[in-house]
């Protein structure tokens, strides 16, 4: 298939690339003893209450408050999808599914491994810890191995596209402490190879299952990641974070936020992008996101 | 049987419509009930609906193994006397 073909070669020049650019991580920032606590350090707009009544009535200190624990859980969910990314790659590594692909794998295995680092030390630096995941890994159950791969590397880019808008949004945010901004900036940048790596591979791996699968399991696996997409976006909606920001009621919140309209609508503005891609590869399941 | 239990209930079913019902030993990985997703989906509908928090690093997949475990350890159920 042509689409193989070409993914090759485009992990060939992001790796190139990736060589190129090599500094590493442990230069990359410096890290301050502690971070100003009067100030934002995640765009208030980007926080889960924003737009809505329960940000109106929160005091400024609680909405700084806010900011800081969601930045911290923003942070910590990229771990965790780091965490299961590395996973993936790592298992399919020098195997005979995807020959010729082992050098980017090491190369990508290497960034991310540094990004996880980053957002950890953050999160440990400046809240105390990592917050835990609140999922449990598990494979997509699946009979063809191109649609088990599809919905594995769909779920991987969902999640990684989706990080990224809010990483594009805050790189260059003044109001942000300098630290932010840089690993947002960083991740920004350097996720930007590893998204376009796994959109050729969405391509190639559609094509195949167009070719080799059910059309019914390519539904399924279209419905699949139309569910991922909603609990991605409600794992933005910890109840942890409020309470760590001395919010009342956490769950209520969570309740009262989710059911706002507005809410619906930032959901669709920050997954555009990527439903637009996955519009374009003809994979189906749109309608069915909860939103 | 309390309100979160019959919300749970009715989550499980509306995951496999054609089930009658969800025996409580019925294993809901094995059958296709839960899914990775479906677990973070349960999660959220219980806290809501029982209004507690659960602790990640204390409750684990088996937990949701079958209707009767999540009774247990979940919604606060007695667990059954040994047979």
């Amino acid at each position: 298939m042509k689409s193989w073909g070409h993914l090759e070669e485009v992990a060939g020049r992001l790796s190139a690339i990736s060589r190129s650019q090599f500094q590493s991580v442990f230069e990359k920032f410096e890290w301050p003893e502690s971070l100003p606590s009067d100030c934002y350090w995640m765009s208030p707009e980007l926080t889960s209450c924003y737009d809505t009544p329960v940000w109106d009535r929160l005091s400024e200190p609680e909405q700084i408050r806010l900011t800081q624990a969601e930045s911290v859980n923003f942070f910590s969910l990229n771990v965790h999808l780091i965490r299961g990314l590395i996973g993936e790659v790592s298992d399919r590594i020098y195997t005979t599914r995807y020959p010729g692909l082992s050098d980017f794998f090491h190369d990508f295995i290497r960034e991310e491994n540094e990004h996880m680092w980053f957002f950890a030390t953050f999160c440990q630096s400046y809240g105390g810890k990592v917050y835990p995941t609140r999922g449990f890994d598990g494979a997509a159950p699946a009979a063809h191995e191109s649609v088990r791969d599809l919905m594995v590397f769909g779920r991987i880019l969902i999640a990684e596209e989706l990080c990224d808008v809010y990483n594009a949004r805050m790189a260059n945010d003044e109001r942000l402490p300098l630290v932010a901004q840089r690993i947002n900036a960083v991740h920004h940048e350097e996720e930007s190879r590893h998204i376009a790596f796994g959109r050729q591979l969405m391509t190639a791996l559609h094509d195949e299952a167009r070719e080799q699968a059910d059309p019914s399991e390519l539904e399924a696996a279209g419905r699949y990641l139309a569910r991922y997409i909603s609990v991605c976006l409600r794992s933005f909606y910890n109840p942890s974070a409020y309470v760590d920001a001395a919010l009342p009621e956490p769950l209520s919140i969570r309740g009262e936020v989710l059911r706002h309209p507005s809410r619906a609508a930032f959901h669709q503005s920050v997954m555009e992008r990527t439903l637009k891609f996955f519009d374009r590869i003809g994979l189906p399941g749109r309608e069915s996101i909860a939103w | 049987m309390t309100d979160a239990d019959d919300l749970v209930v009715q989550f499980l079913m509306a995951r496999r419509p054609e089930l009658a019902s969800v025996p409580p030993e019925l294993d809901l990985v094995d059958s296709g009930v839960l899914d990775s997703l479906g677990f973070m989906a349960l999660l959220a509908l219980l806290e809501a609906t029982t209004g507690r928090e659960f602790d990640l690093d204390v409750i684990a997949r088996e937990d949701f193994r079958t209707l009767a475990r999540i009774r247990e350890r979940l919604l606060g159920a007695p667990a059954a006397e040994p047979r």
